[in-house]
C-alpha cells in the first residue's frame, strides 16, 4: 500500500507534502518578485523557476538544523524548507531592514546564521572552499554534520570548483555537492563552458563519484542527495551531484533571454516543469488528491500576498548602521561615525 | 636547522625561530588552532617556520596543502566560519594573488555583508620583502595591496618579539588578519623574546629609537635600515633621528604617527614597495591631516621606485632598494628644509669646489619649477638644453679668460657634472654643439659621452652641475678655462604663492657663479632668465 516509499526512502507524507507547498512558494514568491521589478518597487530579481525540483531535493535529504548549507542563488525552495521565510525573502528584494542582512546583499546572496546556511557571494562559486573548510572543521571536530554545497553549471568553469573538489577528495570531507546545471551560464551556452556536456564527469578526476540526475524530478534529486549524505557519514568522502535543470525565466531581471535562446526551447522545457510533475506524482501515489494541492497553491497566494505588503512596509536600513560591522570593534577611520570618511583632510 | 621546536633554547631568538616556537604554544594552548599550507608537514616549512610541529601535533592540525593558494585560503576561511582558529601560510606572498578573490572578496567582506552574522578570525601568514635575491616571484612587497581593504588587518614584525606577539594576537583577532613575515629579517635579526610573550596590540606603533629633529617611519626590514641610518647620522654629528617601527600598517596607529611628527616637524617614511600609492602615501596624508601646522617640511619618501619587480641579479636587486644611505641623504635633505622656502644651502662641501681656480667669481641663484620632471635623467637632460639655450643667447658665455684676452669659443660646449653618492666628487662628461641639444638629442650624447665616446669639445667652456645620486645645493666654482659654471639643486616640494593662493610646486635652484673677468652681472642674471624660460616654456 506505500509503494511510493521505495521512490521516497525515509521520507513522510508530510515530509513529501512540505516539499510540495515550498517548491510552490517558490514559484509564487518569485512570479510576486518579477512582477515587483516591473512596477519599479524593487531593483533586481534573480530567478529560481524551474530550480524547485533540484533545491527542494536536496534540501529534503538534509539533517536540518545540523548540516551547513551553502546554497546556489536559484534555491529559495531549500530556503523555504529550512524555515526561512517569505517575509526575509521579499525583504531582501526590497533591500529593508528585514531582509538577509538588513539590506546589505542582493536578492540572492543569501545566508542565515541561525539556519546554518553560509554567506552568499558575487563571484561564484566563491564559498565552494568555504563549504569545503566548514566540512574540514567539522571532521575535525567529530561533528555529526555534513555540509551541502550548490551551485551552477558555470561555476565549474573556475578553479574554484577544481581546487575544492581536490581538497575535499583528498581529505574525504563529509560534504555534497550539488552543482544545478541548466545548460547556461547567463547567457553562454554548456557547449562553450565544456566540451563535454556532463559536469559529473569532473568527479572522476577528482577520485569521487559523480551522479547525473534529472533536476526536474525532486525525488530523483532527493535519493541521490541522500545517498551521498549517506555516504559522507560513513566516512566516505564527498559525492557530486549533477541534476540536469532548466531555468524558466531569463537570469536576472536584468537579462534578456531572447538574445540568446528561442521560445521554442523554453516552451518545451516548460514540458518538464518540477511542480506540475511532482503534483502528479503525489496524486498518483494517493499522498494527497488535487483538491489538498490547490489548498496548497491557495495558502501559498495568501501567504506571499501577506509577506509582501509586510516587506513593503517595512522600514529600510537605518543609514546610521552603514559603517558598521567592518570589524567585530571599530578601528582606525571606520566604525567611528560619518566623520572619519566626511570630513577629508579631517579633524583627527 | 639543528635546533628544534622540542627543546626551545634560550629566550634569545631569531624571527623565524620566534614564529615557530609561537605556532606551537598556539596549537598547545587551543586546540582550534589549525595550521595549513604548503610544505609545512614533514619539511616544516621552506623557512622551516613549522619545523616539528606535524610531529607534534598530527596531520589533522598540520595540514600539508595541494599547491593551491585559493583553496588554502577559502578552506580556510569556512574553518573560521565553524570555528577553529585556522593558521594558514602562504609560502611567498608573491604567491597570494591566487588568493586575492578569496582575501579580498570574501574575508574582508564577511562581517560586513552578514551584519555580523558571520565572521572570520582567519589567520593569514605570508613571507614578503626583497634582499634574498629571490627574483620577481620571491621578493614582492604585497602590503599596500591589502592594507587597501577594509575588513582585514595587516601586520609587519621587524623584530623577534614583534613578531611572536603580533602572531598571538593575530589569532586572537576576531577578524582576519594578514601577518607578514620579512624574509630577509627571519635568521638575519636575533633578539630577545620575553617569556611569558606580552601580546603586541594590533594597531599600536613602537618608537624604537626616539630622536628630536626628523622621524623616520619604517616596518619590516626598513626598520633596520633606518636605524642604521639614524646611527650613522649620529656619529657624523647630524640630525637626531627618531625612528617608528609602525608594525601594523592596517589600520595605522595614527595617534603615534601624528604625536610624532608633530615633535619632529620633519617627516621621512620609508618603504622597499614601489611609491606610487604605497604606504608612503597614506602616512603623508595622516601627518598632513594631523599635525600641518607643526610641519617644517613637506613629507619626504624613500622608497623603491615604480619599476615593476624586483630582479634576480645583486646588482639590479640593490640599485633598486632603499638602503641607509639613502636614508641619510633624505634626513639631511629634509634638516635643511624650512616651511614656505626652498632648499637652504646644505651643510656639505659644494660639488664643483674639488676644482682649483684663481678666477675672481660672483653668483646669484634663482629657482625653477620643474613639474613634470620627475626622473633625474630626463632633467639632466633639460638642464644640458637649458644651458646650451643661455650659450646660444650670449656668446660671451662660451669663452673663457687668458691674460692675453678673452676667447671665444664656437657652439655651446658644456661640462656636466653629475655628483657621486658623496657629493663631493663629480664624474664629468662633456656634450658639444655639434650634437643635437635638444633634450632627446642631449639625452642621447650624455649616454654616449658616458659611455666614452669622442667628444668634439674638448675643452668645455661651461659647467653644468645636476643633482647626482646625492641631494646637493650650494655655490659652484668657476674651472679656470671656463667662464661660468651653473648648479642645479637636488628637487624639492615648495609652497609657492602665485596670486591665486598658495600651491605646492616641485623646484630646483639655480646657482650661477661666473668669472667676473669675462662677464658682469647681467650675464649671470641673462643665463638664469635664459635656462628657467626654456625649462618653464617646456610645460606649455
Amino acid at each position: 500500500m506505500t509503494d511510493w516509499q521505495d521512490e521516497a526512502p525515509g521520507l513522510s507524507a508530510d515530509d513529501l507534502l512540505r516539499g510540495y507547498a515550498a517548491m510552490v512558494r517558490c514559484r509564487r514568491l518569485e512570479a510576486k518578485g518579477w512582477d515587483l521589478v516591473r512596477q519599479n518597487k524593487v531593483h533586481f530579481a534573480i530567478a529560481s523557476p524551474g530550480h524547485e525540483g533540484a533545491a527542494a531535493g536536496y534540501a529534503l535529504a538534509m539533517a536540518a538544523g545540523r548540516d551547513h548549507l551553502s546554497t546556489h542563488y536559484r534555491d529559495v525552495a531549500a530556503l523555504l524548507l529550512l524555515g526561512m521565510t517569505p517575509v526575509t525573502l521579499l525583504s531582501t528584494l526590497y533591500g529593508n531592514s528585514l531582509g538577509v542582512s538588513g539590506g546589505r546583499q542582493p536578492y540572492g546572496y543569501w545566508g542565515a546564521a541561525h539556519l546554518k546556511v553560509l554567506s552568499g557571494t558575487g563571484p561564484q562559486p566563491n564559498t565552494l572552499t568555504h563549504a569545503v573548510g566548514v566540512a574540514a572543521a567539522a571532521k575535525l571536530l567529530h561533528a555529526d554534520e555534513v555540509t551541502w554545497m550548490a551551485f551552477g553549471d558555470g561555476g565549474s568553469s573556475r578553479g574554484e570548483f577544481h581546487e575544492g573538489l581536490n581538497f575535499s577528495a583528498i581529505h574525504r570531507l563529509p560534504i555534497v555537492f550539488v552543482c544545478e546545471n541548466n545548460g547556461y551560464c547567463q547567457s553562454v551556452p554548456q557547449a562553450k563552458q565544456s566540451a563535454q556536456p556532463d559536469v559529473a564527469l569532473h568527479a572522476a578526476g577528482y577520485g569521487i563519484p559523480g551522479v547525473i540526475v534529472d533536476g526536474m524530478d525532486v525525488l530523483a534529486v532527493y535519493r541521490a542527495a541522500r545517498d551521498a549524505r549517506a555516504r559522507s557519514a560513513r566516512g566516505e568522502g564527498p559525492t557530486l551531484i549533477e541534476a540536469k535543470t532548466y531555468r524558466y525565466l531569463a537570469n536576472t531581471s536584468n537579462d534578456d533571454d531572447r538574445k540568446y535562446r528561442t521560445r521554442e526551447e523554453v516552451t518545451a522545457a516548460r514540458e518538464r516543469d518540477p511542480i506540475p510533475a511532482f503534483a502528479k506524482w503525489l496524486t498518483d501515489a494517493g499522498i494527497a488528491d488535487a483538491e489538498r494541492l490547490a489548498e496548497i497553491d491557495a495558502a501559498a497566494d495568501a501567504e506571499i500576498a501577506e509577506a509582501q505588503r509586510t516587506a513593503e512596509s517595512a522600514p529600510l536600513a537605518d543609514p546610521a548602521e552603514a559603517q558598521q560591522h567592518t570589524y567585530a570593534t571599530a578601528v582606525g577611520t571606520t566604525g567611528t561615525g560619518a566623520a572619519a570618511a566626511v570630513t577629508a583632510g579631517g579633524s583627527r | 636547522m639543528t635546533d628544534t621546536v622540542a627543546t626551545p633554547p634560550v629566550t634569545e631568538r631569531s624571527v623565524v625561530e620566534a614564529v615557530r616556537a609561537e605556532l606551537r604554544a598556539l596549537l598547545r594552548d587551543d586546540d582550534r588552532v589549525v595550521l595549513l599550507g604548503e610544505d609545512i608537514g614533514p619539511l616544516g616549512g621552506v623557512f622551516r617556520a613549522t619545523d616539528g610541529l606535524l610531529q607534534e601535533f598530527g596531520e589533522d592540525r598540520v595540514i600539508d596543502t595541494p599547491m593551491a593558494e585559493l583553496s588554502i585560503v577559502g578552506v580556510a576561511i569556512g574553518m573560521a566560519l565553524r570555528g577553529l582558529r585556522p593558521i594558514a601560510e602562504i609560502q611567498f606572498g608573491d604567491f597570494i594573488f591566487a588568493a586575492a578573490d578569496q582575501i579580498l572578496s570574501e574575508a574582508a567582506k564577511i562581517r560586513f555583508r552578514t551584519r555580523g552574522e558571520w565572521s572570520v578570525p582567519l589567520v593569514i601568514r605570508a613571507t614578503w620583502g626583497a634582499g634574498i635575491h629571490g627574483g620577481l616571484y620571491h621578493s614582492q612587497s604585497i602590503e599596500a595591496v591589502f592594507s587597501h581593504y577594509p575588513g582585514l588587518k595587516v601586520v609587519a614584525a621587524s623584530n623577534p618579539a614583534d613578531a611572536a606577539g603580533l602572531l598571538r594576537a593575530a589569532v586572537e583577532d576576531p577578524d582576519p588578519v594578514i601577518v607578514l613575515e620579512h624574509k630577509l629579517v627571519y635568521r638575519k635579526i636575533r633578539g630577545a623574546v620575553p617569556d611569558p610573550l606580552p601580546v603586541v596590540p594590533i594597531g599600536k606603533a613602537a618608537v624604537v629609537r626616539p630622536g628630536s629633529d626628523v622621524t623616520v617611519f619604517a616596518y619590516g626590514a626598513m626598520v633596520h635600515e633606518s636605524l642604521s641610518a639614524a646611527e650613522r647620522l649620529a656619529q657624523d654629528g647630524g640630525p637626531d633621528v627618531e625612528v617608528v617601527d609602525l608594525r601594523t600598517l592596517l589600520p595605522l596607529d595614527r595617534e603615534t604617527i601624528v604625536a610624532s611628527a608633530a615633535r619632529t616637524g620633519r617627516v621621512v617614511v620609508v618603504h622597499e614597495d614601489s611609491r606610487t600609492m604605497g604606504l608612503g602615501a597614506e602616512i603623508s596624508a595622516i601627518v598632513h591631516e594631523g599635525c600641518f601646522d607643526q610641519l617644517a617640511a613637506p613629507v619626504t619618501r624613500v622608497t623603491m621606485p615604480d619599476v615593476a619587480g624586483i630582479p634576480f641579479s645583486s646588482s639590479l636587486e640593490s640599485a633598486l632598494l632603499p638602503h641607509a644611505g639613502h636614508i641619510v641623504d633624505a634626513v639631511r635633505a629634509l634638516a635643511n628644509r624650512h616651511r614656505g622656502a626652498a632648499a637652504q644651502p646644505a651643510a656639505r662641501p659644494d660639488v664643483s669646489s674639488y676644482h682649483d681656480s684663481s678666477a675672481p667669481q660672483a653668483s646669484m641663484s634663482t629657482t625653477v619649477e620643474i613639474d613634470g620632471l620627475d626622473d633625474r635623467v630626463e632633467l639632466t637632460a633639460h638642464l644640458v638644453t637649458a644651458a646650451a639655450a643661455a650659450l646660444a643667447d650670449l656668446p660671451d658665455a662660451n669663452g673663457y679668460w687668458t691674460a692675453r684676452g678673452i676667447v671665444h669659443r664656437d657652439g655651446a660646449n658644456i661640462e656636466v657634472v653629475e655628483p657621486d653618492e658623496t657629493g663631493t666628487r663629480g664624474r664629468g662628461v662633456v656634450v658639444a654643439d655639434a650634437e643635437d641639444l635638444s633634450p632627446l638629442g642631449a639625452a642621447r650624447a650624455l649616454q654616449r659621452a658616458r659611455e666614452g665616446a669622442a667628444v668634439t669639445a674638448a675643452d668645455p667652456t661651461f659647467t653644468l652641475v645636476v643633482p647626482g645620486g646625492a641631494a646637493t645645493s650650494g655655490t659652484p666654482r668657476v674651472r679656470d678655462g671656463q667662464s661660468a659654471a651653473v648648479q642645479a639643486g637636488a628637487p624639492v616640494a615648495a609652497v609657492v604663492s602665485d596670486g591665486a593662493g598658495l600651491r605646492f610646486a616641485r623646484q630646483i635652484t639655480l646657482t650661477v657663479s661666473v668669472d667676473h673677468r669675462v662677464l658682469d652681472g647681467a650675464g649671470s642674471a641673462r643665463i638664469l632668465e635664459t635656462m628657467k624660460r626654456t625649462l618653464e616654456d617646456r610645460r606649455s
